[in-house]
């Protein structure tokens, strides 16, 4: 039978206090998770505000496109290049948007297209609108329709 | 005998009265950094909770009335305290405004809500006595009316399109309602917090036609 180990005193720990490497090191590795911490949550908010964006852009176009249509086919080229700048969206009688869309702008383009109909082998002609929203950095919605000339 | 001797060694002793408020400091510093980033987050969050529940709303409110607007025909009488009439659609041809053709949105600004009101006429009903029952209406007839005296025949249905909303102006591109084929609704949505976010919602009616 083996006797039984003693202890071996170099790994005794005696009671001492931390010294002040020890403090600053804690504080550093606090520090680095405190940063963690404002980083995810400023990713959080982030994501956020940008699905608020983007409701808010998927509003403001459509809101836009179901406009236009009920304005004249004639009248519609009119239209093309219409910008409203970040913070300054007014509906199609003027109207200003409130201070929820402030972030976006919005534009739109009318160009002449044409749709093949593969049913009836012909060609319809037409105006294709597209209202897009966005801010100074990402295109948030976009909404295109294809307008056939109603004098074909 | 044994002789206890004091030890001056410093990896043995606790931390100086400097050392400690300087850790201290450092330790505070960072608990107060801590403190008011969580505080901004929490506001931020907070607010940012309070604008997705309006914008839920008001995503619900113009997608449900949409529905409508989008094929309707025409505004047919408008009252900011009641709320507006619409043809839907001419399903009896003719050009004239029948009674199930008509619906109308009540603002309900005690509720804060919004809801629509059709009528349909009883299950029990053979498909003439329905036809009969359909009236045409007379143009500028009162539709508001009209669909309260089939309500209190009990042959309307009403659903909610619309809650925590409150209508604060309407906006006709056409002074004479009828003629009107854009609506501009500004309105207050309330954020679930008991604030009001005022929004915009725009409608527009691409198949407008007056009714004869």
């Amino acid at each position: 039978m083996r006797p039984p180990t003693p202890l071996n005193p170099s790994s005794r720990r005696t009671p001492r206090g931390f010294s002040l490497l020890e403090a600053l090191f804690a504080a550093v590795v606090l520090g680095i998770s405190v940063m963690a911490v404002i980083s995810a949550i400023t990713t959080a908010q982030q994501i956020s505000f940008d699905g608020q964006k983007r409701v808010l852009a998927a509003i403001a176009a459509d809101d836009y496109m179901i406009e236009l249509a009920t304005i004249p086919y004639t009248l519609l080229p009119f239209h093309d290049n219409t910008f409203h700048a970040i913070g300054q969206m007014t509906t199609l009688d003027a109207t200003p948007y409130p201070n929820a869309f402030w972030p976006l702008s919005r534009s739109v383009t009318v160009t002449n297209a044409t749709v093949e109909d593969d049913v009836f082998l012909t060609t319809i002609y037409g105006l294709q609108v597209v209202v897009t929203c966005d801010d100074e950095f990402h295109e948030y919605a976009r909404v295109e329709m294809f307008i056939p000339d109603p004098a074909q | 005998m044994i002789h206890h001797k004091r030890t001056t060694n410093p990896s043995r002793r606790g931390l100086s009265v400097l050392e400690l408020m300087i850790a201290l400091a450092i330790t505070s510093m960072v608990a107060l950094t801590l403190a008011t980033v969580l505080t901004a987050a929490s506001r931020g969050m907070s607010d940012a909770a309070s604008t997705r529940s309006a914008l839920q709303r008001v995503h619900a409110a113009h997608v449900r009335i949409r529905a409508y607007t989008d094929a309707a025909l025409n505004i047919l009488e408008h009252d900011p305290n009641q709320g507006i009439a619409l043809w839907l659609h001419d399903e009896k041809p003719g050009g004239r405004v029948n009674l199930t053709e008509l619906r109308v949105f009540w603002f309900d600004y005690d509720n804060e809500r919004i809801t629509i009101e059709r009528i349909v006429f009883p299950e029990a009903w053979t498909q003439e006595m329905k036809d009969a029952a359909d009236a045409e209406l007379p143009l500028g007839a009162g539709y508001f009316l009209t669909m309260a005296g089939q309500r209190a025949l009990g042959y309307t249905e009403t659903s909610t399109i619309a809650t925590g909303c409150t209508p604060t102006d309407f906006i006709f591109n056409n002074p004479t309602i009828i003629e009107s084929n854009r609506l501009t609704l500004s309105a207050s949505f309330d954020n679930g917090r008991g604030a009001a976010e005022p929004m915009l919602l725009v409608f527009a009616l691409p198949n407008h036609k007056q009714p004869s």
